[in-house]
């Protein structure tokens, strides 16, 4: 409850001009980013998708001028083993759903960061949808998720 | 004090809580054993041996973190989103930890990527997660010795060019100061959850439980 007050009452999200009239109602909340080496190759970033309009979305994927491509990407954790797997087909955000992106889950890679990102910092991502919409989502650096505790809302 | 007011925080709920679904899943666990003997249960010898090379460059064996408690997270640096998970889990519950129950564990992350995880990428990769974080890595065949050890299972899996990642068992183990596996530790799980299992491992959870309640009396 606190921290979805706390998610309304700072502009998460950024709608790019003319993009914001294709998607009214759309919200990326708590974009954030873990820290990264550059040589290693990989980097992450979470954040929750809302829809609050009366159309699904689909994600397709984005893009961060501190990567060379973002690929949607999704953990799954069966018996005891993890597995990724790319969902190159994008993520459909459902007319008043929420699509969480989160820690051995759903999450969106970054290949190849230029340098190495570190806990403080902050950057930009891009996430491009399939109407042609796209959005510019400030993202946090951080060694855990930012302003959430574990185990808020599964 | 703080020590004190930790306790009593956590007291209540959790530590109860988490000792019960503790108790219950070792049960489950044994009972399941009893018809399928060769599960892999609690209270079973585990983690040895093994040979390989610290994020120093020294050269390590099982023997090495012998009669410690240990949490084992096996993984692999590239690895964007369940390993950084792991680790991150791991350092929230040592900062969870009173320092001297915490410098009492040896948190190992073991590499299941021979290839590209050296021991100095190791070194610049398990830093950022906590001071005492260990990353052990070795040849192939050192690291998949290490694996058997532990029961763990990897696989290369390559994902176009000469890319790769690799699918890894991703539970913590959590190994007592007598080598047997006292169980796992769930990312899923809160924090204090964790603290208490490993308490309960460590074997200070009694006793911290009672300095308390002697000074409350
Ligand atoms: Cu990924």
């Amino acid at each position: 409850m606190k921290r979805r007050t706390f998610v309304a009452a700072l502009p998460c999200m950024v709608a790019s001009g003319a993009s914001a009239q294709a998607q009214p109602g759309l919200f990326a909340e708590n974009a954030w980013s873990r820290p990264a080496l550059a040589r290693i190759g990989t980097a992450v970033v979470y954040l929750s998708l809302r829809n609050g309009g009366s159309q699904p979305v689909r994600l397709l994927g984005g893009s961060t001028p501190v990567a060379e491509r973002v690929e949607i990407h999704e953990s799954v954790v069966e018996g005891r083993v993890a597995r990724m797997r790319a969902r190159p087909g994008g993520v459909v955000v459902p007319p008043g759903g929420v699509i969480r992106f989160e820690p051995s889950g759903l999450h969106l890679m970054l290949i190849k960061p230029a340098a190495d990102l570190k806990a403080g910092q902050g950057f930009t991502l891009t996430l491009n949808f399939e109407n042609g919409a796209t959005f510019a989502v400030p993202v946090q650096v951080a060694m855990r998720e930012p302003a959430a505790g574990h185990g808020a809302a599964h | 004090m703080n020590r004190r007011t930790l306790l009593l925080a956590l007291g209540v709920g959790v530590p109860a809580g988490s000792a019960l679904g503790w108790g219950l899943s070792e049960w489950m666990l044994r009972s399941k054993r009893a018809s399928a003997p060769r599960s892999s249960g609690m209270q079973q010898p585990i983690g040895s041996p093994f040979a390989l090379v610290d994020h120093t460059g020294q050269r390590v064996t099982d023997a090495t973190y012998a009669g410690q408690v240990r949490l084992v997270f096996f993984g692999f640096t590239h690895c964007p989103d369940v390993c950084p998970t792991g680790l991150g889990y791991i350092a929230e519950v040592l900062d969870g930890l009173a320092p001297q129950e915490a410098a009492a564990v040896r948190p190992l992350f073991i590499s299941v990527d021979a290839g590209r995880d050296s021991p100095e990428l190791l070194a610049s990769y398990v830093t950022n997660f906590h001071p005492t974080l260990i990353g052990l890595t070795g040849t192939e065949e050192e690291v998949a010795q290490a694996a058997k050890a532990f029961r763990s299972y990897y696989n290369k899996v390559p994902t176009g060019g000469d890319s790769y990642v690799m699918e890894h068992t991703a539970s913590i183990y959590l190994v007592g100061a007598d080598d047997m596996l006292r169980g796992f530790l769930d990312t899923h799980e809160p924090v204090p959850t964790a603290v208490a299992k490993i308490r309960l491992a460590l074997g200070s959870a009694a006793l911290g439980a009672a300095k308390a309640e002697d000074r409350s009396s």
